[in-house]
């Protein structure tokens, strides 16, 4: 906290999270594509190509009639279960072995490269998802973590490292409420959101393969079989271990 | 055995705890949001860059906490954060900030003792879970915020996060004072000097006082305990009515100088980068008077000097870092801060005996190329 | 630089959403005020939104995006003006003085820095300051780091040099791991290339 603390020359410091829902909003205002498909199989040295999740980034909130999120324990829970299950259900129809981290188990380069990251996902968002392209581009997509990534595929015995981070603002009934009234009135209210993306890095050189944003009416992980469609959704186009058809 | 203290009893009964050690939320479903929330914070300050390592320090500071703490000694995790602004924080689930900006500005163990007592009774009086169902009473409806960044402000954490709804965040003016009696309270069954509560407030009136540029804002730890005079004043009140006038005799206090000491350079580099030299002026005062080594405080006080620049800073940094020369235990850039003053002043003789002494004493210094571009001319 | 990109994003959103801005810098000789520098191929010319704070003749140049690498050139500084911008009154910017010296010019940056990233966000520091001429002008080029919290460390290198009594520098951030070393040895060159226009 810190207005102290705040950068004089930017004005208002806000962090990685109102950054990114600022993203995903400017994104679905003019969004050109949502996925990027640089592979469509997966290599491996092992027999399965082999997946590291990393810890997923997924927060299920209550979005009550005063407007405040609030964060619910018991959803984002029961997400972060359903999805590591529906992921392992959904790992095996593409061929891969899916290697869980425990976010209080990871190695320093971890730490790292989960930060570098999510400077990456949102530089993604910006310039290669928005309309904010940049020239040199022309758009072509080699955003890369880089080699350096190898530590992490030695510490797991990994060929990729998938990236997951989700949002969802469930609207309580006095939100629902609230917006019913606000509408008579001619005022727009939000009854919840939802957004997310995905991303898969190749550990042998740091590329990014593959790469899936996801805005609005993905779906629900709170329950197992729900959770399996939000899968689906979210991993569209994944490269396989047999190789895809569909291509988009 | 769980004392709770309702508003009716606080006027009766001494302010208590009200939740024992090793508490963890059971049933409240917002409580145990968030909960969450703060242990996710907790993970993300495990890999801060700005977290210190270094054991000294923070055997220092944990010392202090479990002591102050007692029976709620391992309820709390302590995190010391590379932070020149005066602050300490703590959440829900016991995750405890301090930041270095309150190590230098302390004049005794027992005014860290002070503001660790201050937020532990934050804790003990679950004001957090308080300010959360207050907080969605009082804000209107409105846009969506990602509720960790809405507290997080609230917590004083450097994490960047922030918003601009500081004043709907602070702590109430009862909770405040809730904090203020049973803080100093513990404060002294912790055997720290309880008149230590109120100073560390007229301290930090006193750093704003002498500041050159005033914040158009309070700092970030007025923002959350307002510091007025009224509330110093009140305090000092309170603990001389209740433990007598101030008799401690003013000893120089062996740890914290022991600290202060060891970690100088590294404690005051930060602030020294703020830019502010009025206040950063104050401390070194402090320094001066509680006894830190000389040799370090005059360095510091002839880079003070140095960086403001004013009419007459350049004798007066000169001065400085002669007499941190002849206090014995100089920093070798003492020398060469001294050489580039020369230089200034057009005395490339002098200059080139400090950069000479410089590079002799640190010859390892990672500017030799520069130095030596000078020593060339 | 996240709360640049949140800059970045909610301006887009304030201006209905789809406006570009970057454009391409030609490889080649490039003026950018009085300096001239010599770019290589591959960097975008980021619009004044996208770096809040930038001096109007500044000009900041990114290959991968402001978040992974940035280069900056901020020509001309006049005396008793601070390198970068901003509308607080106590937001206690340190300002550039002609008579300051390589140590005080080093001083200046890293204080410029932590005050860009917010104070009490990013722990700066420098290191190797070295003299090195751009063009007829003896200037000093040093190393420098940042910790910023949320966010990758930031790894880069400042050129700087006066004449005229107004300061020119430069510097290139990247981010660590691999974003810093893909582009540090063009940025450096760039850096090092820079000379003042010769005057008619």
């Amino acid at each position: 906290m810190s207005t102290q603390l705040r950068s004089p020359i930017n004005g208002n410091t806000h962090g990685r999270t109102l950054a990114i829902v600022a993203a995903f909003l400017l994104l679905s205002g003019c969004a050109t594509t949502s996925n990027v498909q640089q592979i469509d199989q997966l290599e491996s040295i092992g027999e399965n190509p082999r997946i590291v999740l990393m810890p997923p980034d997924i927060r299920y909130y209550l979005l009550t009639a005063s407007g405040i999120p609030e964060p619910n324990a018991e959803w984002t829970e029961a997400a972060k279960t359903n999805f590591s299950k529906a992921l392992l259900d959904y790992a095996d129809t593409i061929g891969a072995d899916v290697k869980l981290i425990s976010a209080d188990n990871m190695s320093a380069d971890e730490i790292q490269y989960e930060t570098l990251h999510s400077a990456v996902g949102l530089t993604l968002m910006t310039h290669h998802f928005g309309m904010a392209k940049l020239p040199s581009k022309a758009g072509v997509f080699d955003w890369s973590l880089g080699p350096g990534v190898d530590t992490i595929a030695r510490n797991h015995e990994a060929d990729y490292a998938l990236f997951v981070y989700y949002r969802d603002y469930q609207a309580s009934g006095g939100r629902v409420a609230f917006a019913i009234l606000a509408a008579a009135a001619g005022v727009g209210v939000s009854t919840g959101s939802e957004h997310g993306f995905a991303s898969l890095v190749d550990l042998k050189t740091g590329d990014i393969v593959w790469f899936n944003v996801v805005n609005a009416g993905v779906g629900e992980l709170r329950d197992a079989d729900s959770a399996a469609k939000t899968v689906n959704a979210l991993f569209k186009n994944i490269p396989t271990a047999r190789g895809t058809t569909e291509i988009e | 055995m769980l004392l709770c203290g309702s508003p009716a009893l606080a006027e009766k009964e001494p302010l208590d705890h009200k939740i024992p050690p090793g508490y963890v939320p059971e049933e409240a479903r917002d409580e145990q949001g968030l909960w969450m929330e703060f242990e996710e914070m907790e993970r993300t300050l495990n890999k801060s860059a700005l977290l210190v390592r270094d054991a000294d320090i923070n055997n220092y500071i944990t010392e202090i906490v479990c002591r102050v703490a007692a029976a709620y000694c391992n309820d709390f995790r302590v995190y010391v954060i590379r932070n020149p602004g005066f602050n300490a924080s703590m959440t829900a689930t016991g995750m405890m900030q301090i930041w270095t900006g309150l190590i230098i500005r302390a004049n005794s163990t027992d005014e860290i003792a002070a503001v660790v007592g201050h937020e532990i009774a934050h804790y003990t009086r679950l004001h957090s879970l308080q300010r959360l169902r207050d907080m969605k009473k009082k804000l209107a409806a409105g846009s969506v915020f990602d509720l960790a960044v809405i507290l997080a402000t609230g917590y004083s954490t450097p994490l960047g996060q922030m918003t601009a709804m500081m004043s709907v965040l602070s702590f109430s003016r009862e909770q405040e004072t809730e904090a203020d009696l049973l803080g100093t309270r513990i404060l002294a069954e912790a055997s720290y000097n309880p008149h230590a509560s109120y100073k560390v407030w007229q301290r930090i009136i006193a750093e704003e006082e002498a500041a050159a540029v005033k914040r158009r804002k309070p700092s970030a730890f007025s923002q959350t305990h307002p510091a007025t005079q009224q509330r110093a004043s009140y305090l000092e009140s309170l603990v001389v009515s209740t433990y007598g006038e101030d008799d401690a005799e003013s000893v120089a206090d062996e740890k914290l100088l022991a600290i202060l000491n060891n970690h100088y350079l590294f404690l005051m580099e930060d602030q020294l980068d703020t830019n502010r030299f009025g206040r950063t002026k104050e401390l070194l005062e402090r320094h001066r008077e509680i006894g830190v080594e000389p040799s370090l405080v005059y360095y510091f006080y002839g880079e003070m000097f140095r960086q403001r620049n004013e009419e007459g800073d350049m004798q007066l940094a000169m001065d400085s870092y002669l007499h941190s020369i002849e206090a014995g235990a100089p920093p070798p850039d003492a020398f060469k801060s001294l050489g580039y003053l020369h230089l200034k002043s057009g005395d490339n003789t002098a200059a080139q005996i400090q950069f000479r002494k410089y590079l002799e004493i640190d010859p390892t210094a990672d500017d030799r190329a520069m130095i030596e571009f000078y020593l060339e001319e | 630089m996240n709360k640049r990109i949140l800059f970045l994003a909610t301006t887009f959103f304030m201006l209905g959403g789809c406006v570009t801005g970057y454009t391409l810098v030609e490889p080649g000789q490039h003026s950018i005020d009085t300096m001239t520098v010599n770019a290589s191929s591959g960097w975008n010319l980021a619009p004044g939104y996208a770096a809040p704070g930038t001096r109007k003749n500044a000009q900041v140049w990114t290959q991968d995006g402001l978040l992974l690498d940035r280069l900056v050139f901020v020509p001309a500084v006049p005396d008793g003006e601070p390198i970068l911008l901003s509308n607080a009154k106590d937001a206690a910017l340190p300002v550039f003085h002609k008579s300051m010296l390589p140590n005080e010019i080093e001083e200046l940056v890293e204080s410029t820095i932590v005050k860009f990233f917010g104070e009490g966000q990013a722990a700066v520091s420098t290191s190797k300051l070295r003299p090195h001429r751009f063009g007829d002008h003896r200037g000093v080029m040093f190393d420098i780091s940042a910790e910023v919290t949320e966010s990758p460390t930031y790894n880069g290198i400042v050129g700087a040099f006066i004449a005229n009594d107004e300061l020119y520098i430069m510097w290139y951030f990247g981010a660590e791991p691999y974003y810093y070393d893909k582009h540090l040895a063009d940025a450096e060159a760039i850096i090092s290339s820079a000379t003042l226009a010769a005057l008619n």
